[in-house]
């Protein structure tokens, strides 16, 4: 008769071991969701009672950011740019420079050296990268001077800012990305690449028909956490332009922190970050669906 | 089960027995022979006063020593002094007082003053105090802290806005005098730009502020004065910048980005301590930084009002703080005895007070009366007096709820012009429509 005591007693002790991470979990993760969809649906300056003196407002939130809100709208694209431009060129990169170091002897030198740039803090990278594009007095500038191109504005053209933001990006990002491909490479046998080889397969046809589809889970992991940090993105272009000029690098997370702590309407910027939550969502979604099947297993 | 339940009560048997051994001895009655004593004045309540400012390093060690002068002379009131940086001071505001842990004492930016009265995070100020400011301070500097009509706190700093020049480079692009009409800068600033053969400047005639709202807004805000507009109708309801005057001072500010004179781009800020910049709208509270930049070439720096339009009229604006007492503060009484001994005469017979003494000390115009003639030797020097002499026509920026966001909004599009994104017609209509809102929803 003693076994059910002991698994119901195991059970109680497992639940108790676990409940310190839960409630931490609830207090400073449910609880602020719950609470920040509950502002957003209100207008609330933070200096008064959320839950007596802020007005309900409804969907007045919402759909001011959807159907008035221009810098909104601008921002939300900066964001969506920024996103699919920092995936698409980190990904794509990272991956050809991990398939070509898997296939060269010291790659483990050249991992070191693409990764440095992801232990470095990003308010040092942005700092330095802001002195070297400067317009005026800019090392870059004074190479392009001395080989006798154009100076070009780089963070001080709404036109090229972006572009400028998103290459920096690009660099400090792909260590990270290049260090998990280069991981997924070696789970890949060498047998498979033998037999393509054997069957007169180059290099080319090698990654596109064996390395591709059999990295598919790792892609897969990379473009969705970089898509999430992409339409997070908020140190970099803040620091590097302070989300100018006239706009052209103003990413949502920043246009929330304003709405939030400078305009003081706590209940629209609230709004913002479920309207980020379902971008998030959908994109995630998407991605999940088109790269449900692949792997070494799957084949 | 039975034996931990046991245990259990053991405990709570124990802690009883000692909570009623704990107990005081009942008081004795006092014998016959003795008369009773008077009982003894009571000590003040210690108490810690929590002030929080925006000024930091440079700035805290030059007050701090005020705060110990006053603890000094009243025992029972120490401070906790808290520095934010300025980027960071309305989160705590707005933080602190939500979390009910606020600071006794805040240095308030006069923008935030509305939203921070009418949500009740400052206290009103006492009638002596109100009376204090009315009659002691300039008119600009009772205007920034007078919100609806009641004054919220005792102004501080007061910073107004003029034409600040490098007389050498001026000298040598044949000037001996700094331009008095907009058509005159034009000139000067021409003369003064010189770029290298890749078409970057070695040396800029005029460069516009950027990087924040105020930046942006307020020499443009100058501009539109001196030209003879308004910013808003006297009630602060109605948009009136979208005029001929505002278009015009923006029209200004386009023609020289598009003629090259000038540039968005251009770190004014920087350029000018360096001697590579002829001319820049800025405050007074610059005066420190530009002497330990420049040393000796400070003497090359020289002030002269803003440049005037077709009004012909002088004209600049200003903007201001004031200290504040948190309506969550449980030491009110205090708060306002410590701000006002130190905004007041220091002795009997003498105007200088404390506040202003160490405002002058760093660079920053007082806003009462009494101090402005009690520190000449600070004031009357070439770079802070222009300054002191145009509060004669100066205008208050005003106190408006979601001020921050309305300047914001007004800079987004005063930069739009400056990138050509918009026409200034287009960029003072865009800004005209979302001040409007801004303000009908906030009233």
């Amino acid at each position: 008769m003693r076994r059910p005591d002991l698994h119901r007693n195991q059970k109680i002790a497992a639940y108790l071991f676990v409940s310190p991470a839960v409630i931490f979990y609830s207090l400073f993760f449910v609880f602020s969701v719950v609470f920040s969809l509950y502002i957003s649906f209100k207008r609330w300056d933070m200096l008064v009672s959320p839950f007596t003196e802020a007005k309900w407002v409804g969907l007045e939130n919402y759909r001011y950011l959807l159907a008035e809100d221009e810098l909104f709208r601008k921002v939300m694209k900066n964001t969506l740019v920024y996103a699919f431009g920092s995936v698409g060129l980190a990904v794509s990169t990272a991956l050809v420079l991990a398939f070509v170091m898997s296939r060269l002897k010291g790659a483990a030198v050249f991992r070191t050296l693409y990764f440095l740039p992801a232990v470095t803090t990003v308010v040092a990278i942005a700092n330095v990268w802001r002195y070297l594009l400067d317009k005026n007095n800019g090392v870059i500038n004074a190479l392009l001077s001395s080989m006798g191109l154009p100076r070009q504005p780089f963070l001080e053209s709404p036109e090229q800012a972006m572009a400028t933001v998103l290459l920096v990006a690009l660099w400090s990002g792909m260590g990270g990305a290049i260090l998990i491909f280069s991981a997924g490479l070696q789970g890949i046998p060498e047998e498979l690449y033998e037999a393509g080889r054997i069957d007169g397969a180059g290099t080319l046809q090698e990654f596109r028909h064996l390395t591709l589809p059999l990295l598919r889970p790792t892609i897969l992991f990379v473009m969705v956490t970089s898509f999430i940090g992409g339409l997070q993105a908020f140190a970099l272009p803040l620091i590097m332009t302070g989300g100018g000029p006239v706009d052209s690098t103003r990413v949502l997370a920043q246009y929330m922190y304003e709405t939030a702590f400078q305009n003081m309407r706590m209940g629209r910027a609230s709004a913002m970050v479920f309207l980020l939550f379902v971008i998030i969502l959908i994109v995630t979604l998407i991605q999940l669906r088109v790269f449900r099947r692949g792997g070494v297993e799957s084949y | 089960m039975r034996r931990f339940a046991g245990s259990i009560a053991a405990v709570l048997s124990v802690l009883l027995l000692l909570a009623g051994c704990g107990t005081k001895p009942a008081a004795s009655p006092a014998p016959a022979s003795e008369a009773p004593k008077a009982e003894a004045p009571k000590a003040p309540t210690p108490v810690v006063l929590r002030v929080a400012t925006h000024w930091g390093e440079g700035f805290q060690d030059k007050l701090e020593p005020y705060l110990h002068e006053y603890t000094k002379l009243n025992q029972h009131v120490t401070f906790k002094y808290e520095s934010v940086p300025f980027d960071e001071y309305l989160k705590k505001v707005q933080v602190s007082h939500t979390s009910g842990d606020a600071p006794d004492i805040y240095h308030v930016y006069s923008l935030w003053g509305v939203q921070l009265s009418r949500s009740k995070v400052i206290a009103e100020t006492p009638p002596n105090i109100s009376t204090l400011v009315k009659d002691q301070y300039t008119p600009a500097a009772v205007g920034g802290v007078t919100i609806d009509g009641k004054v919220w706190g005792i102004p501080t700093e007061i910073n107004n806005y003029m034409l600040i020049y490098n007389k050498r480079l001026l000298k040598e692009a044949g000037f001996d005098n700094p331009p008095k009409t907009w058509e005159e800068v034009y000139t000067v600033a021409k003369a003064v730009t010189k770029k290298k053969a890749d078409g970057s400047y070695e040396q800029a005639g005029i460069a516009f502020l950027k990087g924040w709202d105020s930046a942006v807004v307020h020499p443009w805000m100058a501009l539109l004065l001196t030209e003879g507009g308004q910013f808003l109708s006297a009630d602060n309801q109605t948009v009136r910048f979208n005029s001929a005057e505002g278009l015009s001072a923006l029209d200004f500010q386009v023609r020289l980005i598009k003629e090259g004179i000038t540039d968005p781009s251009l770190n004014g800020l920087g350029m000018f301590p360096t001697g590579q910049l002829g001319m820049i709208i800025m405050a007074p509270w610059w005066e420190d930084t530009l002497k330990k930049a420049m040393g000796d070439s400070f003497q090359d720096v020289g002030v002269a009002p803003v440049p005037v339009g077709k009004s012909g009229k002088p004209a600049t604006v200003a903007y201001s703080w004031f200290w504040g007492v948190s309506n969550l503060s449980k030491n009110k009484d205090e708060a306002w005895k410590f701000l006002q001994w130190l905004n007041t005469a220091q002795q009997e017979g003498t105007k200088g007070g404390r506040m202003g003494q160490y405002l002058v000390s760093v660079g920053i115009i007082p806003g009462r009366k009494d101090d402005l003639e009690a520190f000449p030797d600070q004031l009357n020097d070439v770079f802070t007096k222009p300054f002191i002499d145009a509060f004669a026509h100066t205008v208050a920026e005003p106190n408006i709820p979601q001020g921050q966001e309305a300047k914001t909004a007004l800079m987004r599009e005063i930069e739009n012009a400056w990138f050509d994104k918009k026409t200034p017609a287009e960029a003072l209509k865009a800004a005209e429509e979302q001040f409007t809102k801004i303000l009908k929803e906030a009233n």
